[in-house]
């Protein structure tokens, strides 16, 4: 994989058809008798269906199915309605707006039922459900005699999923009474194989095509809309597709749970970090989603001891989450850092090297780091951004803050079945010259599947262009672990596909010029990953923001991240995939939060970031030629952003936001300028 | 989401269109830029069955500015053609400051003052600095034309006095007057390219002596409608200007503002704000017609 740093260069082979808009999604498709399906939701939280007056739907014109709790199991509302925008009825009419007439023409007799407080204040002082706990030393112990202690409470409430592309889902029947779905999936092995358990079907009898892979969500999950395409195609025997509405999505589409955590930190007079605890009280809706508490929850960046990091969950009438992922820890464990180095009078970027993680040390999840330069990026990040000279001659309202992350690659995560984390390809040659892949990843490394044709092209000397990809399709690529997902199974199809090269070219030298064309299978098991010390992917951001501290606004004016990605297969497409987490970043250090019902809740009411919120940016990568392959850039950089942010605006206004996003108004509360 | 469907009509000329309008009064409306329309429809707005795009009117995408008779805006002129148009620069530039504020570059492209205005958005950015300046439009119909003041034009959020087959032909703004300064300020919690959820422009003239004359103050996104400050006005008119006086000018602002709370912002954000805004835009006001009386 050395040699590839030309051809590497190149954009990806679809760019240009995505670009100009010809790339086929799944509300692209169109079959023949395709029917168009809509849901009924639910306006209340929480409330007692006592009936469904279906009369007035079905008799409209157009109407194929109309499905009800009794038809749709797993779909639709039981009696009681759980959440907001719980589905309550599902139709398939021969036009979305028949459809839509039809949700408009059915009578829900709805009871309300008084609902369980959603906002994340009032779990502050409420007792809750022990969820996962992490657990290293005696932090309590050590906390009570460390030379600092510092303790603040924090908090990062629920924001909705972004999808770039709506989550379409088609279904259409298939022989022997199964059908096919074409969606988007970060595994469509593990859909096909939820979708089959949801219909009590064969997984045999389920086929799921992975159109694109929903951005930053690692599980695979059903989503209504996949569901119901799935119930209806098989209530009517035709194709069926739903096509959510952007408030629809912003309801369903797998929010991330709010999480409030108290924070507590000990520390040694000279700065090292010597006990933490972590309590983090998340409101997860009905019960979160597939995937646990989300990507990396509680690895942290920094060597401590002494570590507790309690999980707390309260269920709640609002629609079910996705597991936060580890933003708001870090948002807590840097505010933490920031509040130390203010009472120890240290530069935050000296505290941040003290600590920093370094090969060797015990991670916070257990296990022992392997190769890892997060102390390499901080001094980058600091190098890039002039961080001495510049915080020095910052002028008044402005400040500067640095925050790390570090993420694990595809090794074995806490509690992943290790028989279930794997990945297979299969590399084809075929009779013309040219090569064939066959994958189930619907996502390569560094955000590009074309990674995944240019590793498998340089192993067999050919032009990626020689190289046909076959992705995300369950039926025709090798089966693959169910526990391998997102970028776990991007990661492992990279190294699968370059031993099926590196195989290939073997059986090429020793193949009969006359012989059958020649195929094999590549393999690779996270668990071969988690031998030994862990290998990390890290990174480091500094940030410049100014604050206009009378109306609360906040500008970023500079951003210099330093991304440490192992091997870089395709600096364009890692490019887009950092451009993709520093957006991310802004939307939860910048965005708003909207409501989750209302007019407003419309895609032009979704404050989305764009680079006009910000200044100049520059993101450098550190190579790592003796990496394990690839690494996945993630969303690492996206969940460094608030704490840095957060940190440059205590010093501009001299008091530490303690609340991500900040919106104007949370800025001017936080400085005592505004009440309510 | 209903995807809706339309026949758009590009008439050549104003009496076509005229009688585009007449013939499919029962589901039409006029397109202009169409960044504010295509979105509504798509989320599910009463349904028309034709646009008649304003694009191809001849005449219509005009920016004409004359010393005596002022600047006319066509229904047209996109925003981001008026913001870098050197004469609006020169004598407006509170409005094209509102068109370079306004959205992105890529809505700016596309969107018109005219369709900013007509959709009569509480918070539409172009229509502070166009009431600072005395703007007009004009409103024509197969019957003639009428000529209303942008203080009369916004009934309510959504409303004016836009009959159903009248268009909103162009925008008048008389010429203003030497010595004088304008300028115009919004803040929205979404960033630059959110929507204001409170903006002020403001407009004032020096005599001889170093008084104010012909102070207007202008407010978005903090009522119902676009709105004028008569109390602040008053304040200043007439009186020299000094700091205290300014600040009590935008005290009164506050005063003339009916802000509402929405997940946007609060009502006590609202008013924070037009009391912090207003004294910086007349504080660049009295800077530009100081500037321009050295």
């Amino acid at each position: 994989m050395k040699n590839l740093a030309k051809p590497m260069a190149l954009p990806e082979l679809e760019a240009a058809l995505k670009a100009r808009g010809g790339a086929l999604f799944a509300q692209d498709l169109s079959l023949p008798g395709l029917l168009h399906g809509a849901l009924l939701l639910s306006p209340l939280a929480h409330a007692r269906l006592k009936g469904l007056d279906l009369a007035k739907a079905q008799a409209l014109a157009g109407v194929k199915a109309l499905l009800s709790a009794s038809q749709a199991p797993g779909l639709l509302t039981q009696g009681q309605v759980d959440y907001l925008g719980q589905p309550l009825a599902a139709v398939a009419a021969i036009s979305l707006d028949i459809a839509h007439k039809a949700c408009g023409l059915i009578k829900a007799d709805l009871e309300e039922l008084p609902a369980a407080p959603a906002s994340l204040e009032t779990l502050a002082g409420q007792d809750l459900a022990a969820g996962p706990l992490l657990s290293l030393g005696d932090a309590p112990g050590v906390l009570a005699q460390a030379d600092l202690k510092v303790q603040a409470q924090f908090s990062l409430p629920s924001l909705p999923a972004i999808w770039p592309l709506a989550p379409a889902a088609l279904a259409a029947p298939d022989l022997g009474g199964g059908l096919v779905l074409w969606c988007q999936s970060p595994a469509p092995q593990a859909t096909q194989h939820l979708l089959a358990q949801a219909l009590g079907l064969a997984p045999g009898q389920v086929r799921v095509i992975a159109l694109g892979c929903p951005a930053g969500q690692e599980e695979a999950w059903l989503t209504p809309w996949q569901l119901a395409a799935a119930h209806l195609t098989l209530a009517t025997g035709r194709p069926v597709r739903l096509l959510p509405s952007p408030a629809e999505q912003a309801l369903l589409g797998g929010r991330r749970a709010g999480v409030l955590v108290k924070a507590q930190a000990g520390f040694s007079a000279q700065g090292q970090l010597v006990a933490l605890d972590l309590e983090a009280r998340l409101e997860t809706g009905p019960g979160l989603l597939a995937g646990g508490l989300g990507p990396d929850w509680g690895l942290l960046p920094y060597r401590c001891p002494n570590l507790r990091c309690q999980a707390r969950l309260a269920a709640s009438n609002l629609p079910p989450a996705l597991g936060p992922g580890n933003a708001a820890l870090l948002l807590a464990l840097e505010g933490l850092l920031d509040l130390a180095a203010q009472s120890l009078g240290q530069d935050p970027l000296e505290l941040r090297l003290t600590n920093a993680l370094q090969p060797g040390d015990t991670l916070s999840l257990g296990g022992q780091a392997g190769p890892c330069r997060l102390r390499q990026c901080l001094e980058q990040a600091a190098q890039a951004s002039g961080w001495h000279s510049r915080r020095e001659s910052l002028a008044p309202g402005q400040g500067l803050g640095m925050a790390p992350a570090v993420q694990m690659l595809g090794p074995l995560r806490p509690g992943q079945d290790a028989s279930q984390a794997f990945a297979v390809v299969e590399a084809r040659l075929e009779p013309g010259g040219g090569a064939h892949l066959l994958t189930q990843a619907s996502i390569g490394p560094q955000g590009s599947l074309d990674a995944l044709r240019r590793i498998l092209a340089a192993e067999l000397g050919l032009d990626p262009a020689q190289v046909r990809l076959t992705s995300g399709d369950s039926a025709l690529a090798p089966a693959c672990g169910l526990a391998a997902q997102g970028s776990q199974l991007a990661r492992l199809s990279a190294l699968a596909t370059a031993r099926a090269g590196v195989q290939l070219r073997q059986m090429q030298a020793q193949a009969q010029p006359e012989g059958p064309p020649l195929s094999t299978l590549g393999l690779a098991r996270a668990q071969e990953l988690a031998q030994g010390p862990l290998e990390l992917a890290c990174e480091a951001l500094a940030l410049e923001a100014s604050l206009d501290a009378l109306t609360g606004q906040v500008r970023v004016l500079g951003l210099w991240a330093c991304q440490d990605c192992g091997q870089v297969i395709s600096p364009l497409a890692l490019a887009g995939q950092q451009a993709q987490a520093v957006q991310e970043g802004l939307r939860l250090a910048l965005g708003q939060v909207p409501p989750l019902e209302g007019p407003d809740l419309t895609l032009a009411g979704l404050p989305l970031p764009t680079t006009l919120d910000l200044g100049a940016w520059q993101t450098q990568t550190l190579e790592d030629q003796d990496a394990q392959g690839p690494a996945e850039a993630g969303l690492g950089l996206a969940w460094t952003l608030p704490p840095a942010l957060a940190q440059a605006l205590a010093q501009a206004g001299g008091q530490l936001p303690l609340v991500s996003p900040l919106s104007p108004m949370a800025v001017l509360q936080t400085l005592g300028r505004l009440r309510g | 989401m209903a995807h809706p469907r339309f026949m758009v009509h590009q008439p050549a000329n104003l009496e076509e269109m005229l009688d585009l309008l007449g013939r499919h009064r029962t589901s039409v409306k006029v397109l202009a830029g169409g960044t504010d329309l295509l979105p509504r429809l798509r989320a599910g707005e009463p349904a028309v069955d034709h646009l008649v795009s304003v694009n191809r009117v001849a005449g219509l995408n005009r920016i004409n500015y004359m010393d005596e008779d002022g600047l006319v805006l066509g229904a047209g002129a996109r925003l981001s053609d008026v913001a870098r148009h050197p004469e609006v620069r020169r004598h407006y530039p509170a409005l094209a400051q509102a068109c370079a504020a306004l959205a992105t570059p890529q809505v700016r492209n596309a969107a018109t003052v005219a369709g900013n205005l007509a959709g009569a958005d509480p918070a539409a950015d172009t229509a502070p600095p166009l009431m600072a300046y005395r703007g007009t439009v004009v409103l024509v119909e197969r019957g003639g034309r009428r000529q209303v003041k942008l203080e009369q034009f916004f009934q309510g959020p959504g409303q004016s006095v836009l009959e159903p087959m009248e268009v909103l032909e162009a925008i008048r703004v008389p010429a203003q007057p030497a010595r004088s300064g304008s300028a115009f300020l919004r803040v929205s919690p979404q960033g630059p390219a959110g929507r204001a959820v409170a903006s002020v422009a403001g407009f004032l003239a020096l005599d001889l002596g170093g008084r104010m004359m012909g102070v207007r103050l202008a407010l978005g996104g903090v009522a119902p409608t676009p709105l004028r400050c008569p109390e602040a006005e008053a304040l200043l008119e007439g009186n020299e200007p000094h700091p205290e006086l300014l600040g009590r000018a935008a005290a009164a602002c506050v005063r003339a503002a009916r802000p509402a709370d929405d997940w946007r912002a609060s009502a006590n954000y609202r008013r924070a704000m037009v009391q912090v805004l207003a004294k910086r835009v007349l504080e660049q006001c009295l800077a530009q017609a100081q500037g321009g009386a050295q």
